[in-house]
């Protein structure tokens, strides 16, 4: 408790702070502000766990399906391809239409 | 909504991953190799796994019956410009029925012949290669349907 009978104003005014200059306080806000968003989103993550974990699950399931899929159709497309392509190389038939469709190119 | 764009992106990130994933373990590199060089003797060596000797054997059917595939090629190669001809030249309706009854008797010459030539390669295949070798092709052969328009050159 103050006992003095000075004017709180002059002592306000008269003080005077002379903090210690600090070349790391920069990076160490950042760091602590880094700190906080990481927190941030693992406390989100904790937060909503189910509903990320079941999306993620449903990604990887969806991802792996597509992924067979699109391969399963590109062998299905390269076998009838090839299975085409043979027979045009052993069927007469397919030979002699071959031909006529170059003359008629021509 | 930053942490929701995160967790959206980690998703779809892992939605991608294991897209790429299964296309690689599941595709068949060997079948989509012989595609792009569009050989087809490869795609047989690979998609019904003969050995070597298997290979060579059906490689030297192929090539004997390269013989008799040239003889039917030029056989209903000229009935059908024989029927062009005719049918151009406005000849009567029994004359282009007769020329239509032997380009369709060559043809099943031909699909007899390439049917049989497909039997004798399936028995040179593995056990069950043979059949599924068969369940492939046989079909194609039998709803084989003519396309395009036939020759008028007899010299081919």
């Amino acid at each position: 408790m103050n006992t003095s009978r000075e004017p709180l104003s002059r002592v306000l005014q008269s003080w005077r702070i002379a903090p210690p200059g600090d070349p790391q306080f920069r990076t160490a806000v950042w760091a602590r502000l880094q700190a906080a968003r990481d927190t941030r989103w693992a406390a989100y993550m904790r937060q909503h766990a189910a509903a990320s974990c079941a999306a993620l699950a449903l990604a990887v399931v969806a991802g792996g399906w597509l992924g067979q899929w699109q391969a399963h159709r590109r062998a299905a497309q390269d076998r009838e391809m090839l299975a085409t392509t043979y027979l045009a190389e052993i069927d007469a038939r397919v030979i002699a239409d071959n031909r006529a469709e170059t003359h008629a190119h021509h | 909504m930053k942490n929701l764009l995160l967790t959206f992106l980690l998703v779809l990130a892992a939605g991608v991953l294991a897209a790429g994933a299964f296309f690689c373990w599941q595709s068949d590199n060997a079948l989509h190799a012989a595609a792009q060089e569009r050989d087809a003797m490869k795609w047989l060596r690979t998609e019904f796994h003969l050995s070597d000797a298997q290979f060579a054997a059906i490689a030297k059917l192929h090539k004997d019956y390269s013989v008799e595939c040239a003889d039917h090629c030029v056989a209903i190669g000229s009935a059908r410009a024989e029927l062009a001809a005719a049918e151009k030249s406005g000849q009567p309706a029994a004359t282009l029925a007769t020329l239509r009854r032997n380009v369709a008797d060559r043809e099943l010459a031909c699909r007899m012949a390439i049917g049989a030539h497909l039997r004798k390669v399936a028995a040179s295949m593995p056990p069950g290669e043979g059949e599924r070798y068969l369940q492939l092709l046989m079909p194609r052969i039998e709803n084989y349907t003519h396309r395009g328009a036939p020759t008028v050159r007899l010299d081919e």
